[in-house]
């Protein structure tokens, strides 16, 4: 699933930002320049950190930020940042944070299993690891779906 | 014969955080060696975690704080990918349902 989601032009690293709301921007308009999302499901994400605060930092350094399938999403698609500088997102364990990875659920079904995918892809210190060094879009790519082995207990 | 065990995994939006807590507490309990039907794990924003007697209630950081004094215990995770975390936060609570004979 992961394959169809996330997508060549959906990764961008070593991107400069000025905060935590332009981070959040920076992935988000991946998906709008690749019609996967309107414009304003960017604003919903960012919306919802500001409500409810850095809840979307996950792990050390990695930020999860959505919105829901009706909050303008055409389809369900990933998109991934990496920042040339890590920003701090007011998490006091886990900022600041270097990798964004935005996923927009088509409907609330399928985002389950993409969900399911990329925590266990990030779950891996390695995989992780390879993504902060990776050179290229491609590398990030290869990684992402090479890494993906169903059932497979890593820690 | 012991009942079911309830353990709410605690998220804001109904779509993120609680499913992720939720991923990883499976594959901690499966460490622990819990049996399949002995735990239910659900996923719930801070009101249903009030409202439904869980036996344990796991958050985030943003979330804990509300959740304490509540009627179940409440357990924050830091690192919701950390199957380690969480397996090291539920084993007191594991030991304490499922006594060794």
């Amino acid at each position: 699933m992961i394959e169809k989601y996330l997508m060549p032009g959906h990764i961008a690293l070593d991107v400069k930002v000025r905060d935590w709301e332009d981070a959040i921007r920076a992935a988000g308009r991946l998906l709008v320049n690749n019609g996967r999302v309107e414009p304003r499901f960017v604003d919903a994400m960012v919306g919802v950190v500001r409500q409810l605060g850095p809840y979307a930092v996950i792990a050390p350094g990695i930020a999860l930020p959505h919105a829901r399938p009706e909050d303008g999403v055409k389809e369900g698609s990933i998109a991934l940042v990496r920042l040339a500088e890590p920003v701090a997102f007011g998490n006091s364990v886990n900022d600041p944070v270097d990798l964004i990875v935005v996923l927009a659920p088509a409907d609330s079904t399928s985002h389950i299993g993409a969900l399911a995918e990329i925590a266990d892809f990030l779950r891996d210190e390695d995989n992780v690891r390879r993504l902060r060094s990776a050179g290229n879009a491609a590398e990030v790519l290869a990684l992402v779906r090479g890494g993906e082995t169903p059932g497979k207990e890593v820690d | 014969m012991a009942d079911i065990k309830k353990i709410t995994c605690v998220c804001g939006m109904g779509l993120g955080s609680g499913l992720l807590i939720k991923m990883t507490v499976q594959k901690a309990l499966d460490r622990l060696g819990v049996k399949g039907m002995a735990v239910t794990v659900e996923v719930g924003d801070v009101s249903t975690a009030r409202a439904f007697g869980s036996d344990l209630v796991l958050a985030s950081p943003e979330f804990g704080p509300r959740l304490q004094g509540g009627p179940s215990p409440v357990v924050v995770v830091n690192n919701l990918l950390s199957v380690d975390e969480v397996q090291k936060k539920l084993e007191p609570y594991v030991k304490k349902w499922f006594p060794s004979p």
